[in-house]
């Protein structure tokens, strides 16, 4: 049924990720409801809202990486792993 | 602060259940092109990385990319001022209005493709009225120059979209309350004070619309040049969408447009996320001080 999708093992577990994490925000916003601050970025965020950013920045951070160093895949993905966890503690 | 009461959020289901089928399952689709070489279902290689390399160092996708935010920028630029002068001396009531309102949609109802064929025609420097009498005056032929086929979609896209504009700005102006313009006439207000202190801080959240809107469909623009110009001439009209196309479509080269979609997928992000932030800084300033 699913076949014309080309599934990959890869986009499969970033996709289940994805599905995850925002059942479980939503989970967890439901218990415990999120607090706004403003961090380095100048603006107020709540926890939801630096998720998506730290999501984002990830994601512009790999293709930086791929287009400029063009090699040392791994590195690039544990730096850009450590942007978002700053942007997810002090943004 | 009221507790929200969020359980409407399950009216939304519905919604996520048609975006699904028309947005997310492609989206996945083109996140698995984007890591495979793709023959048919069957036969399909893994290659990683590869394709997002290419991607980004291929200096026609490159320079693809650049024409189409000079394109956004100056479609901006023109359609946002124009919008708004246009629908602050549009009549306020009776029948002129309604007049004005049908005239101003007009554009907006026509289809694509019809538009861009309309313009087509009439931007002929053979048999177009508009084109042969600009080919007359200023040598006008947007099949050869570069600059000309550049200012025809500019003028295309703000002919279709700045009635957009219009009926935005018009609806949040007819919303203020007419107290606030007794008030500045009181005070001596000036037409450019009232414009500056009580419009426009008023209509800051339909021009978040608007803005958000006009940049993402003209960074996406794909029927009007696809009809007029076909990208050309030369490369002056290939904006991103158009390069994307014939990757996808024209050579059939669905891994390297998969990896090529999932970029243009973020930046478009990227860009609404920084407009939305930047033109709700002041409410979520508001937010944190009631606090």
């Amino acid at each position: 049924m699913f076949n014309w999708m080309v599934w990959t093992l890869p986009v499969a577990i970033v996709f289940i990720g994805v599905l995850v994490l925002i059942i479980g925000m939503t989970i967890w916003g439901h218990y415990s409801p999120p607090k706004i601050h403003k961090g380095f970025l100048g603006i107020t965020t709540d926890r939801g809202d630096r998720v998506y950013i730290s999501y984002i920045s990830f994601a512009f951070f790999m293709i930086c990486w791929i287009a400029f160093v063009e090699g040392a895949l791994y590195v690039g993905v544990g730096l850009g792993i450590a942007l978002a966890a700053v942007i997810l503690k002090w943004g | 602060m009221k507790t929200r009461n969020n359980k409407a959020w399950f009216l939304v289901l519905p919604v996520i259940l048609v975006v699904a089928f028309t947005a997310l399952l492609p989206l996945m689709t083109v996140a698995n092109y984007a890591i495979q070489d793709v023959f048919n279902p069957q036969s399909r290689i893994f290659v990683g990385m590869k394709w997002f390399y290419q991607i980004t160092n291929d200096q026609l996708i490159i320079s693809a990319f650049k024409r189409s935010f000079q394109f956004s920028i100056q479609a901006l630029l023109i359609q946002i001022p124009l919008g708004i002068a246009i629908a602050r001396i549009m009549p306020k009531s009776g029948w002129r209005a309604s007049a004005a309102l049908v005239a101003v949609s007009v554009p907006l109802i026509i289809p694509w493709n019809v538009i861009g064929s309309t313009w087509l025609i009439f931007s002929r420097s053979d048999i177009g009225l508009g084109g042969f009498l600009l080919n007359k005056l200023f040598n006008f032929d947007f099949t050869s120059d570069p600059k000309d086929g550049w200012g025809l979609i500019l003028t295309v896209d703000v002919w279709h979209w700045t009635p957009l504009v219009v009926l935005l700005v018009y609806a949040g102006l007819r919303s203020i309350p007419q107290a606030y313009y007794q008030a500045a006439a009181i005070d001596g207000a000036s037409s450019f004070a009232i414009f500056r202190y009580v419009e426009l801080p008023k209509l800051r959240r339909v021009l978040l619309i608007a803005v958000l809107l006009r940049f993402m469909d003209s960074f996406m623009i794909y029927t009007e040049p696809f009809v007029i110009t076909g990208g050309g001439p030369g490369d002056a009209t290939t904006f991103a969408s158009i390069l994307l196309t014939n990757i996808a479509v024209g050579q059939f080269d669905v891994g390297r447009a998969g990896a090529y979609s999932l970029i243009f997928f973020i930046v478009i992000q990227i860009m609404s996320f920084l407009f939305y932030t930047v033109l709700t800084l002041q409410d979520r300033e508001e937010v944190t001080k009631t606090k």
